[in-house]
């Protein structure tokens, strides 16, 4: 995957050289995205394009924490983006309960994932989800990439819910055989 | 345990891909964070779910920014904050106060300087409130003691951050998660030699049908 690897590149200038030109490119090809991406799933449009924002920060900000061996740009900005839409969710929530909690302390959510030795392989895992039947497919691309909920799948196709809910079981289960038989396979 | 692993399979599976799709309750997102920060039996199944999830995050369709301009000035113009890129990392450290980073902003930093309360001799707890309709809370209890048996309603993740406990399940370590219904008679022993602490995360009683479909309907919002 060239283009990956282009702009894991460019992640690497702006981590290096604090190089603004690197730093405008992913700007103008990521935030339009994760501000389509995170309305998809269901976020307002305001929302959507502070999270966005915040994520473009945490890139220009902490760019040193991501390593182009681990993880594709994508996902590495998936990830802050993930944990910045639940941090922000949780504050929103946060106001209504006792100001005393000591779950109110305003530590970030961290990103866990950014210090595993995981590869992250995204022609592997998709090769696995290709390798699914096209139902459980459909299931696991209408909850991951428009982040519907099972009753929302099962009115957009239409099937019954219980029928949606063993698509998604089986569909998740076989996934993990696929990746796990390709680790098992892949000893580096 | 592996049988249990094998039994809860199915909710393990969906709790984790809710986990890399961020539809879980906040502190149902935190007990799997933690998870995998301490155990290492889940992590290449997530990372390649996430990687799976970020590929709808590039082929989204492009939604232009109302103010790029402004935006990206206020970014390159912004003052960087010295030397805080690995402190946090760096502060991982030993022994009780080692609190994994997933957990921070519902325990703290600190297991010790808690409001812990006693429930019973070398039994002790301290409860965080409910956040999305989940109560979370820690368990510490001293090795070899019985922890008291659970009278929550509805299901129950449990962590296991330190130490171990034994149940009729099996034998439960640092990084394991053991689930819970509520028809399940819990008796959970610490083993002997260590103090075990847990973080768990109940359904709250009144959104009983809400937390628990969410769990296992892990995306459902």
């Amino acid at each position: 995957m060239e283009r990956a690897q282009y702009f894991s590149g460019l992640i690497v200038k702006v981590a290096q050289e604090r190089d603004k030109s690197a730093f405008v490119e992913l700007f103008d090809h990521f935030a339009p995205r994760l501000k389509g991406f995170l309305m998809k799933q269901g976020a307002e449009e305001a929302l959507a394009e502070e999270i966005a924002q915040d994520v473009m920060v945490t890139l220009w900000r902490k760019a040193d924490l991501f390593d182009p061996s681990k993880s594709s740009a994508s996902t590495w900005l998936y990830r802050v983006a993930r944990n910045r839409r639940i941090d922000r969710l949780r504050r929103q929530r946060s106001a209504e309960l006792d100001p005393d909690e000591p779950s109110l302390q305003p530590t970030p959510l961290p990103d866990v994932a950014e210090e595993m030795d995981a590869r992250l392989r995204e022609d592997r895992v998709r090769a696995a989800l290709e390798k699914l039947p096209a139902e459980q497919q459909d299931v696991v691309r209408m909850a991951f990439f428009s982040g519907l909920s099972h009753s929302e799948i099962a009115e957009n196709s239409g099937l019954p819910l219980g029928t949606v809910k063993s698509r998604i079981r089986l569909a998740f289960s076989r996934l993990r055989h696929l990746i796990e038989a390709d680790e098992a396979i892949d000893v580096d | 345990m592996r049988a249990v692993m094998e039994k809860n399979v199915t909710g393990m599976d969906e709790l984790l891909a809710g986990y890399a799709a961020g539809t879980l309750s906040y502190p149902a997102q935190a007990l799997v964070g933690a998870h995998l920060e301490l155990s290492g039996r889940n992590r290449t199944y997530v990372s390649s779910l996430e990687a799976l999830a970020a590929t709808g995050l590039a082929d989204s369709a492009p939604v232009a920014l109302s103010d790029r301009d402004g935006v990206l000035d206020a970014i390159l113009s912004s003052e960087l904050p010295m030397n805080d890129n690995r402190s946090s990392a760096d502060q991982v450290s030993e022994g009780t106060d080692n609190v994994p980073q997933s957990l921070r902003a519902i325990v703290g930093t600190s297991m010790e300087s808690l409001p812990w309360r006693s429930l019973l001799p070398g039994v002790k707890e301290c409860k965080f409130g409910e956040i999305d309709g989940c109560a979370s809370s820690l368990l510490w209890v001293r090795a070899g003691r019985a922890m008291p048996s659970h009278t929550h309603h509805g299901t129950e993740l449990t962590l296991v951050l330190k130490g171990g406990f034994r149940d009729e399940d099996g034998h439960f370590v640092a990084g394991d998660v053991s689930y819970a219904d509520s028809d399940v008679d819990h008796k959970p022993v610490a083993d002997e030699g260590e103090d075990c602490i847990c973080f768990a995360v109940t359904a709250g009683r009144l959104q009983l049908t809400g937390p628990v479909g969410r769990w296992f309907d892990p995306f459902l919002r």
